[in-house]
């Protein structure tokens, strides 16, 4: 069966989002109130308003965006590995196997804490670190999952 | 058994501290030449006793205060003085020993002793410095014990039977690899060196004043002697690098020598600095053949072994084999991943090569286009890059190649040289299947399977078609996490 995130994950992601968009417009605001764009005979002359357009623009794009990844973000729990689909521009199918989970990680962000999520952390020994992480679970659900997982008797794989 | 003093806590070879001071006198004798040229002479002469006496005391710790112990389960190093460190490492997790050994430290026969682990990068264990009769000990001690086998101490000195060699490099053969092994930081280093060449010939360097270059200095040379110039500089550094590498790779290659004993591969190299590294099979991760042209002229091909901890002396992941003959490779692979490996046959996807030519009309030629309307030579120059980059990219698909079985994935790349890397099944810990949506405009995708070891692209089977990606994820899948490896 596959499983879908908790949809209160959107939350989050919009919330890092239009922080994101604040910040980045922010630094636009800097550069037009040091005057490094100069646009002396237009409607842009007026100050702020490509620093508002840069943040209206990435708000958009960071309220749209989490609809789509979270429609595209699924994940099944199958008897012998993880499965992960995700992705909206690249489409990324992972596979890892629960014989070869080395450790699990339930970690909560200051976002998560705030409405009260978790993110699962699988390591595996591959070189590519810990790659596998499955956000927007419910704390409870998480540690289930985490129990899950770990018991399974690892073999000797390296 | 001679081996069970390991048991106890035992300290380094008394001479590392001789080592330690001989070794770096050179830049002792540095600074103090620099405290003794400068006007403010006592200040900075008490600065290099206070630095001194710091390294000295350095050299101490570095003994004194270092002890270690191998017992039948666990290898175990506390070290510093204020901060005490203790560190174990299970014997069932170290992934290879390798004793190195400089020229100094064989007058004064100590060795190095590395232990190498999957987790973090760079070494965790390692011993500086033991005798070489403690090294050999260490090794076949852990080894052992790790395998529940007696390894013969004196098989590892070098007395092995001429059956167990695998492979070994003569002289003539060490001048043929360091001949072909050119590396292009050698090319940086030489470049940087002959900045500094004036300085030992003042009077060759002709000096433009500031006076000169209004009367357009550069204008009135000939510009085919400054093209000469410039290409004589290069070719002169690409010569001096190459020369370099040669005898750096001489050095490095001198009386290669690789042996199989029991479960293990023991490669022995070096010139000056003798490299001796243990890779028990079981640590495989996976094995790659790589050829070029040259190569193949001659008959040869290079393997790379692959292993999880990082190779502290090439500072790497994989083990060189150089120069092996073709006729011996497929013996050679056998041998190290315990199965009989092909050479993959299946090819990519067609489509791979048109999603080149796209990416590099719309990268290259797009933008000389734009470009052209201010500069027309500039789409000239575009259209050569596409060209190039397309014929590239024609062959690099062409050489595509990859092989799925119950045992192992092949996977064959490259452009100029052909790598074929043979990853096996039971060491495969994740496996990814990623489509962007340039790839999914031609119907491809890529699939990544990852290793305790970085493998790189080389891990990458790009591109196949979408439904047979599918296909062989889930395959792929099924077979690695379904079955038992023993």
């Amino acid at each position: 069966m596959m499983y879908r995130l908790d949809p209160r994950i959107k939350g989050i992601w919009i919330l890092k989002n239009l922080l994101l968009s604040i910040l980045v417009s922010m630094g636009v605001l800097f550069y037009e109130l040091t005057r490094m764009f100069r646009f002396d005979d237009s409607i842009l002359f007026i100050h702020g308003f490509v620093a508002f357009m840069v943040f209206i623009g990435m708000s958009i794009i960071g309220i749209v965006f989490p609809f789509l990844s979270y429609h595209y973000w699924k994940y099944e729990i199958r008897d012998n590995e993880l499965y992960i689909e995700r992705g909206v521009l690249t489409k990324i199918r992972t596979v890892a196997p629960r014989t070869r989970i080395q450790h699990l990680d339930v970690s909560q962000g200051i976002f998560e804490r705030m409405f009260g999520l978790a993110r699962l952390v699988i390591y595996t020994a591959g070189s590519r670190g810990a790659d596998i992480i499955i956000p927007g679970l419910e704390v409870e659900f998480a540690d289930q999952l985490r129990d899950v997982l770990k018991n399974v008797q690892n073999e000797d794989i390296l | 058994m001679s081996e069970q003093h390991f048991e106890v806590d035992r300290k380094l070879h008394p001479l590392t501290i001789g080592y330690r001071i001989i070794a770096n006198l050179p830049s002792l004798a540095f600074s103090y030449y620099i405290a003794t040229r400068s006007s403010e002479e006592w200040f900075f002469f008490l600065i290099n006793f206070a630095l001194g006496l710091l390294v000295f005391y350095a050299f101490f710790v570095s003994y004194f205060f270092i002890t270690y112990r191998i017992t039948p389960t666990e290898f175990y190093l506390a070290t510093g003085i204020f901060s005490r460190q203790r560190r174990s490492i299970p014997i069932e997790r170290i992934q290879n020993v390798a004793i190195t050994q400089s020229f100094l430290q064989r007058l004064f026969r100590i060795a190095k002793v590395t232990i190498e682990t999957a987790g973090g990068t760079g070494t965790e264990g390692s011993l500086e410095f033991v005798s070489l009769k403690n090294a050999n000990e260490i090794r076949s001690y852990i080894l052992s014990h790790k395998y529940g086998e007696q390894t013969e101490s004196k098989v590892l000195e070098g007395d092995e039977n001429a059956e167990d060699v695998l492979h070994s490099l003569s002289t003539k053969e060490t001048w043929l690899v360091a001949c072909f092994q050119f590396s292009p930081i050698f090319f940086v280093f030489v470049f940087i060196a002959f900045q500094y060449l004036y300085t030992l010939f003042p009077d060759s360097v002709i000096t433009i004043t500031k006076d000169q270059i209004e009367q357009n200095f550069i204008k009135q040379t000939s510009p085919f002697l400054v093209a000469l110039a410039i290409a004589g500089v290069f070719f002169a550094s690409i010569i001096a690098s190459w020369l370099l590498g040669l005898l750096l790779n001489f050095n490095k290659y001198f009386h290669f020598k690789a042996v199989k004993v029991n479960k293990t591969v023991v490669i022995q190299s070096g010139l000056f600095v003798r490299f001796n590294t243990t890779i028990p099979l079981r640590r495989i991760q996976a094995v790659s053949i790589s050829t070029n042209p040259l190569l193949k002229l001659f008959g040869y091909s290079t393997i790379h072994i692959y292993t999880a901890g990082i190779r502290e002396a090439q500072q790497l992941s994989s083990t060189i084999i150089p120069l092996i003959r073709n006729e011996n490779v497929k013996e050679f692979t056998d041998v190290l991943l315990g199965f009989q490996s092909e050479k993959p046959k299946e090819k990519v996807a067609s489509s791979t090569f048109y999603r080149y030519v796209s990416q590099g009309s719309t990268l290259i030629i797009t933008p000389s286009i734009l470009l052209s309307i201010f500069l027309s030579q500039w789409f000239l120059l575009g259209a050569i890059f596409g060209v190039l980059f397309i014929g590239i990219m024609f062959v690099s698909v062409k050489k595509r190649k990859f092989d799925v079985n119950e045992t192992y994935i092949a996977i064959q790349r490259g452009f100029y040289s052909t790598i074929v890397t043979i990853i096996p099944l039971r060491k495969v810990q994740t496996v990814e299947y990623r489509q962007s949506i340039f790839l999914k405009f031609w119907h491809i995708a890529v699939i990544t399977v990852d290793t305790a070891s970085f493998l790189g692209s080389k891990s990458t089977i790009s591109c196949l078609g979408n439904v047979d990606a599918l296909e062989l994820t889930e395959r792929i899948t099924t077979l690695f996490s379904h079955k038992k490896f023993a």
